[in-house]
């Protein structure tokens, strides 16, 4: 998987050396194999749930399953590709059975932070005139709206592929699929997109 | 049905999915085609409507929650093929069935004694991850000079004693108590933090941090000068790279500060650094014995080149305040 980390220097152990390690019952090993790829299945994660608690359970669940299953890898392929695939098999997998805190999107925590610190860094990370911000907020919700009405294949390959800017051919061996079968989610998943924003759009 | 394909190439070409064939074909196609062109046209918006805001936004803090979930899930669960379990299972299970229960105690005390060793034991490498002390911290991760910081938490402060309290992942989770006024410790660790941490917001919070509490009452290391110097002269971020450069202001004359100062001048493109840079020197009241050759020099160039009329005025006020000293 291009997006992977290669740790090839003498001073960073290598994924395989921290999978053996780990292996062996090494915690240290395991929380360094995490911490190289997290962010990314949290992202993932956050970008097909759209909530920072579902995301947190997906992110829980991927790394449980890393840790039972970690006797089980064989290194046939990429430690990343194989985390990967078990992230998007527990995004599908996942039951919305009820919105939980509907309103407690990342973003939307972002704004209510507890602190005139964390306001310095959403100010780097956001600027923009209170106009601007209101219209961005605006044309979140509707495209929040609009992923939601993807089945849960569409959305996850919509948000893999547009904001993970990952490519198909990766997608389709995320999802155990073929690059054909990820076109026609990516091509559905658009029309509809556009057919919801349409007056967005216009 | 056409149409169809070449809207799906439309929609690939956007994505760089289209190989240079097809992509040959797609452009020729669009110069006869009125109607894939309109389709271009509305798939353009659609994307720039999309682009014009980035629906997800991780926080460190979210992943340092997680962190801490998973961890605290993982306290009751065993890898599978578990070589512990395996040798139970070998040794008791296919041939002496009645003598599970005995056998199974004498392994688990065994086991005990290993988890003890592992555990408690002098070895660095198989310590649990959990919350390493600030001295093992110290020691284990920060010395040996290459430990990338990241999601880095001011968890408490007090403005008035300099008491702080802050939280980052290293290898594992730390979580640090000291006095930033007064602690090398905690200085060393932040300057680490300022240089390494990947959001602009947390180098950001750090580099405030020290600048607040960083006087000629408390010196601070040369750990946090270096991090400071390397801040200004590297950071990607502009509000990052001014916050440095106003804690660098305390350390004026400084020799290797002053040295800060020229690659300002000479090497920032933001005309508010410059400024910055400029009226800090100002209100140092750096005389012609403290200022460097190389930054009368480079303050004449301002006076002469640059582009922007008030740095130039500035940069001639500060020559002239220093020949009247």
């Amino acid at each position: 998987m291009s997006k992977g980390k290669k740790h090839t220097g003498s001073m960073v152990p290598s994924d395989e050396d921290l999978i053996l390690k780990a292996k062996h019952g090494n915690m240290t090993a395991f929380e360094q194999l995490v911490q190289r790829y997290d962010k990314r299945v949290l992202t993932i994660a956050a970008s097909y749930v759209q909530s920072s608690d579902d995301a947190k359970d997906i992110y829980q669940e991927v790394f449980i399953r890393v840790y039972r299953g970690l006797g089980k890898f064989e290194h046939r392929s990429e430690f990343s590709t194989w985390l990967y695939r078990i992230t998007t098999n527990v995004c599908l997998s996942h039951r919305l059975r009820h919105k939980r805190h509907p309103h407690s999107s990342f973003n939307q925590e972002h704004e209510e932070d507890d602190g005139v610190t964390h306001a310095k860094s959403d100010s780097l990370q956001g600027e923009g005139s209170t106009d601007q911000r209101a219209m961005s907020s605006e044309i979140s919700d509707h495209v929040s709206v609009a992923m939601e009405s993807l089945s849960p294949q569409q959305r996850l390959v919509f948000s893999l592929r547009h904001y993970e800017g990952y490519k198909l051919k990766e997608i389709a061996t995320m999802m155990k699929c073929s690059e054909g079968t990820v076109k026609k989610y990516l091509f559905t998943a658009t029309h509809r997109m556009r057919k919801k924003l349409k007056n967005l759009l216009n | 049905m056409r149409h169809k394909k070449f809207q799906e190439m439309i929609l690939l070409s956007f994505y760089g999915e289209l190989n240079p064939g097809d992509q040959g074909k797609l452009d020729r196609h669009l110069s006869t085609c009125e109607h894939c062109r309109l389709e271009l046209q509305e798939l353009t918006v659609f994307h720039k409507t999309l682009a014009s805001y980035i629906p997800i936004s991780v926080r460190e803090r979210d992943v340092v929650d997680a962190r801490r979930s998973l961890r605290v899930a993982l306290g009751g669960s065993e890898p599978e093929e578990n070589w512990v379990q395996k040798l139970i299972d070998a040794v008791t299970i296919p041939f002496f069935p009645q003598y599970r229960a005995v056998l199974v105690s004498a392994a688990t005390f065994a086991v005990g004694i290993g988890l003890g060793y592992y555990f408690f034991g002098t070895s660095s490498s198989t310590q649990s991850g959990l919350f390493r002390s600030v001295a093992e911290t110290d020691q284990a991760v920060f010395d040996q000079g290459d430990a990338q910081i990241t999601n880095f938490r001011i968890v408490s402060k007090n403005e008035a004693t300099g008491g702080v309290e802050f939280e980052f992942d290293a290898t594992t989770p730390v979580r640090v108590k000291g006095n930033v006024k007064t602690d090398e410790r905690v200085q060393k660790i932040l300057a680490r933090a300022a240089v390494s941490a990947e959001n602009p917001g947390t180098r950001l919070r750090v580099v405030s941090e020290i600048a607040e509490h960083a006087s000629s009452q408390h010196p601070v290391t040369k750990d946090v000068k270096a991090a400071l110097i390397s801040v200004v002269q590297y950071d990607e971020n502009r509000g990052v790279r001014q916050e440095a450069l106003k804690a660098l202001e305390k350390f004026l004359p400084d020799p290797d500060v002053v040295q800060a100062y020229v690659h300002v001048l000479r090497s920032e493109r933001n005309t508010g650094m410059k400024i910055q840079a400029i009226n800090g020197l100002s209100r140092a009241r750096l005389t012609s014995e403290t200022m460097s050759e190389e930054l009368l020099k480079v303050l004449r160039e301002k006076v002469e080149s640059d582009e922007n009329n008030y740095v130039k005025i500035r940069a001639k006020a500060t020559l002239e305040e220093v020949r009247q000293q």
